[in-house]
Formats: structure tokens, C-alpha cells, sequence
């Protein structure tokens, strides 16, 4: 019996009420910028009507509290992370060690840059803008997004449905032990690099292969037997062409489909 | 209408005419005659015309056809040199502008690799392509890129770009520092293909390192063990 009162407060204290905070652009009329970097946790970025950002954390961690009596008193300690804004970014930063959950809310066309140094899952739905993802354990997956996109997970899959793409400017969606899977809008230009040296590469765009342009390390002379492997590096123009998309990744397959 | 009715109905002074023709002797073809007198002409002809062209065009045809490259020689000659001097100035015209494209392409590609944005540096390093002959600014721009980037994929793309000056000692001396120092997997793997790829020896011992280091990542170090293999593999 007293051992199940002594759980119940455990979950309890260990539920808590997460920590919110609205902070505004400076210039709220162009595009402002987000910045997210975590030690480790789970970041969703989505989009609101409103045009500030709304910042809510949630820490696993349960706060030392409970015996104290605080009734009446405004809590000062922000708790796990930091958010601040200058020049029209808006940064928050995770302040300890732990594990957190951070959802931002932010207007649809903001520039984001959101990185987990540890890891853990990193969502993003539905922005438009630079949108630069890095993530180390963890999947990167980012749903209807439009503007130009900068991903890489070392040991998670990257994920990426885009809706429309910024002309023009460069992508790159990499990995190494992880898929790489990216929808693109049918009509998009672009000079696609592909190279996963142990997955395949998968399309259904009418890719233009062009004369392989990737040296690769069994092109020169050697011995009877090459040491490293044929890479399977493509490179190759889609609609006649455009910027740079960089789709690499030593351990996993490529993936490039067409938005129906 | 019979000749005699239209006769008729011709004015006097034609009529008179008309009868006048009608008195004249019709001339009677003498086919003999005829032929020798058109033979004698067709013989004077035919003595002149020869007799002019014999004074100064030969006969035989190689001589013929050397007369003819000389004088398509001598054609293309004068062209040459009366033409107007414009194709050389041109050329200098288009290097000076192709030089300017240059400059600017370098000033675009420094400062868009300085910029906040991912996509931007991402932006500055592709132009850095573009450069035909980029000087020492651009080399270490993307050498400085290599080492500090804080983004993975714009360090990665930097490798990409400085393929090209793989000859280059500072390249080779700037991609090996980065590899000690490195830590994204895939940049240490690209940089460890760059080095087998140019066959630089020095790097031996950091790939060694690299292979036998339990904190680098599995497919980095597998990756550099058969590095190490293929430098010994070339040199027996």
C-alpha cells in the first residue's frame, strides 16, 4: 500500500506542466529566422496563424519541488532552455544535458535551422523557407515543406516531402547509416549527385545521366582485386537541369520520386 | 480569217506594204553552199579563240591545277591582309570580359560562403565552380570551409569543389588537416576517398590512426583501413 502511494507521486512529480513562452520577431513583416539546438530531444516545428513564436518544452526530468510550498509565487528559473531573439532570429537552446521536447509554433514562411547534437526526432511540417535540419541519432522528416532544404542525419533517415522549390538554389539531403527518401514537385530543375556506396539509388524521374564526373577511387590503375567497392554515384540533370542536390549516403538507399 | 480578208480590211498604206513583201524573191535555201559558208566561219572562230587562249593558258592539267592553287594562294593571301585586324582584338576584348566574369563570380561565391544561411554558403561554394582560375582567396575560402563549417553538407560540398585543385599542395595539405580533425563520418569519408584518390602518401599514418580508433564511427574506420590497404597494395 505505501508503496503505491510513494508511484503515484513519482508520476506525478514527473508530469509536469510544460514550459511556455511567446516570443515575437523584431521585424515581423519579412521572414524571420529559427534556430533550435538541443543537446538531445525531439524538436516539431509547425505553422500558425500568428506571427510570433510560441516555444513550448517539455523535460522528462522531474523538478525538485514538491515539498516546498510555492503557492502564490511566480516560478523565475525559465527551466531547461533558453529562448532569446535578436535581429529578427529567434533562438532557443536547450540549457542542460537532459532529454527535452520542444514543439515551436512559427508563422509559415520563417527560416529555420533546428539541430540535435545527440539526437532524437526532428519534424518539421508544412514551412516555407531555408530550412536546414541536423540531426546525429534520429530521424529528419520533413513534411510538405517548400523553399530549399539542407538535411543530414549520421544514423537516422531523412525524410522529405517538399511542395514547391525555391529555383535556383542548391539542396543537399544526406546520411550515412540511413535512407534517403525525397519527394520533389515533378516539374523540379535541378543537377541531381547521387552517391550511396553499399545502398542503390531510386527514381522515378526521367533522369538525364550524364558522363560521371565523380572520380572514384578504383579509377586508377591498381591490382587484380579493387579494395573499395564500386561506389554507385550518379550524376544527372532533371527538366533540363538547375542547382545542385546533393542525395548521399554510405549505408543506406536513395530515394527520389516524383510528387504525384 | 483567210489571209485575203484580212488583206481587206487593212488600212492603204499597209496594204501597199503587204503587196510590196508579197513582190520580194523568196530567198531558196542552197544547202551546200550554205554549209561551206557556215564551215569557213566556224573554222576562222575556232582558229582564233585557239590561237588566243594558246598564248597564255597550257594545256596540260597539272600545270593547270597549280596555277589554280596559286592563284587560290594568292586570293587568300590578299584576303588576309586586307582584312581588318578585328578577330585579334576581339579575342583580347572577350578575355578581358571573361576575366571580369571571373572577378565577379569570385566576389559573389567569398561572400555568399560567409553568409548565415546554409543554402547560401551552399550557393557560394557551387559558384566557386564556375571560377575557371580562381587565385589563393577562393582556395582558402573553400579550404576554410572545409575546416569551420558548421554545416555537414557545405563542408561536404567543399571536398567536392576543391577535386579540382587536388594538385595543388595546399589542398592536399589543407584536406588532411581537416581529416584529423574532423568529426561528421561523412566528411571523414569523403576526405579519406579525396586522399586515396590522390594518392597522398603523407596521409598514411592518419588513416592508420583513424582505423584503429574505437571513437570514430564503424563505416569511417572501415573505410580508412582499406585505405591503408590500397596505399600498400600500389606500392609492391
Amino acid at each position: 500500500m505505501n508503496s503505491l502511494v510513494l508511484l503515484a507521486l513519482l508520476v506525478a512529480q514527473t508530469s509536469t506542466e510544460p514550459d511556455r513562452i511567446t516570443i515575437p520577431f523584431k521585424d515581423p513583416n519579412r521572414p524571420g529566422t529559427v534556430e533550435v539546438r538541443l543537446f538531445q530531444g525531439d524538436v516539431t516545428v509547425t505553422p500558425y496563424s500568428g506571427r510570433e513564436v510560441v516555444v513550448t518544452a517539455k523535460s522528462r526530468r522531474r523538478r525538485i519541488s514538491s515539498t516546498t510550498d510555492t503557492q502564490g509565487l511566480r516560478r523565475l528559473t525559465g527551466g531547461r532552455f533558453a529562448v532569446t531573439e535578436e535581429n529578427n532570429v529567434v533562438s532557443v537552446r536547450g540549457g542542460s544535458l537532459e532529454r527535452v521536447e520542444v514543439d515551436v509554433q512559427v508563422p509559415a514562411a520563417t527560416n529555420l535551422k533546428i539541430q540535435s547534437e545527440l539526437g532524437g526526432k526532428l519534424n518539421v511540417t508544412g514551412i516555407e523557407g531555408d530550412i536546414e535540419v541536423t540531426n546525429l541519432n534520429g530521424a529528419v522528416t520533413l513534411t510538405d515543406v517548400s523553399g530549399s532544404v539542407v538535411t543530414h542525419s549520421t544514423n537516422g533517415k531523412v525524410f522529405v516531402t517538399m511542395k514547391n522549390v525555391t529555383p535556383q538554389k542548391p539542396m543537399a539531403f544526406t546520411s550515412v547509416n540511413g535512407n534517403v527518401d525525397v519527394t520533389l514537385p515533378a516539374d523540379t530543375k535541378a543537377n541531381l549527385k547521387l552517391r550511396t556506396t553499399n545502398g542503390d539509388i531510386y527514381t522515378d524521374f526521367d533522369v538525364q545521366i550524364a558522363t560521371p564526373q565523380i572520380r572514384r577511387l578504383d579509377s586508377a590503375p591498381r591490382g587484380p582485386h579493387p579494395l573499395i567497392d564500386f561506389e554507385r554515384a550518379i550524376t544527372g540533370t532533371i527538366n533540363g537541369g538547375g542547382p545542385d542536390f546533393e542525395l548521399r549516403t554510405v549505408n543506406g538507399n536513395l530515394v527520389i520520386r516524383r510528387a504525384k | 480569217m483567210h489571209e485575203e480578208d484580212f488583206r481587206n480590211e487593212l488600212p492603204d498604206d499597209l496594204r501597199s506594204l503587204w503587196e510590196k513583201l508579197d513582190s520580194i524573191p523568196g530567198e531558196t535555201a542552197d544547202s551546200a553552199a550554205m554549209k561551206i559558208r557556215f564551215n569557213a566561219m566556224l573554222d576562222a572562230y575556232h582558229e582564233t579563240v585557239d590561237r588566243s587562249r594558246r598564248a597564255w593558258w597550257p594545256l596540260r592539267p597539272a600545270v593547270q591545277f597549280v596555277i589554280a592553287v596559286l592563284i587560290l594562294a594568292a586570293g587568300v593571301t590578299i584576303g588576309r591582309y586586307f582584312a581588318p585586324s578585328r578577330p585579334q582584338q576581339q579575342s583580347a576584348d572577350l578575355i578581358q570580359l571573361r576575366r571580369e566574369v571571373g572577378d565577379l563570380r569570385e566576389i559573389v561565391a567569398l561572400s555568399l560562403m560567409q553568409q548565415q544561411s546554409a543554402t547560401d554558403r551552399l550557393r557560394g561554394v557551387s559558384w566557386s565552380n564556375q571560377i575557371d582560375e580562381p587565385d589563393g582567396k577562393v582556395l582558402s575560402a573553400l579550404l576554410d570551409t572545409l575546416m569551420h563549417d558548421p554545416n555537414v553538407n557545405v563542408r561536404l560540398a567543399s571536398i567536392d569543389a576543391l577535386r579540382r585543385f587536388g594538385e595543388r599542395q595546399v589542398v592536399r595539405r589543407g584536406a588532411l588537416q581537416a581529416l584529423t580533425r574532423q568529426q561528421s563520418p561523412l566528411v571523414q569519408i569523403a576526405l579519406i576517398d579525396f586522399m586515396v584518390e590522390l594518392q597522398e602518401k603523407d596521409c598514411v599514418g592518419t588513416l592508420e590512426k583513424l582505423a584503429q580508433d574505437d571513437h570514430v564511427d564503424e563505416t569511417v574506420r572501415k573505410r580508412a583501413a582499406l585505405g591503408v590497404q590500397d596505399f600498400q597494395q600500389r606500392q609492391q
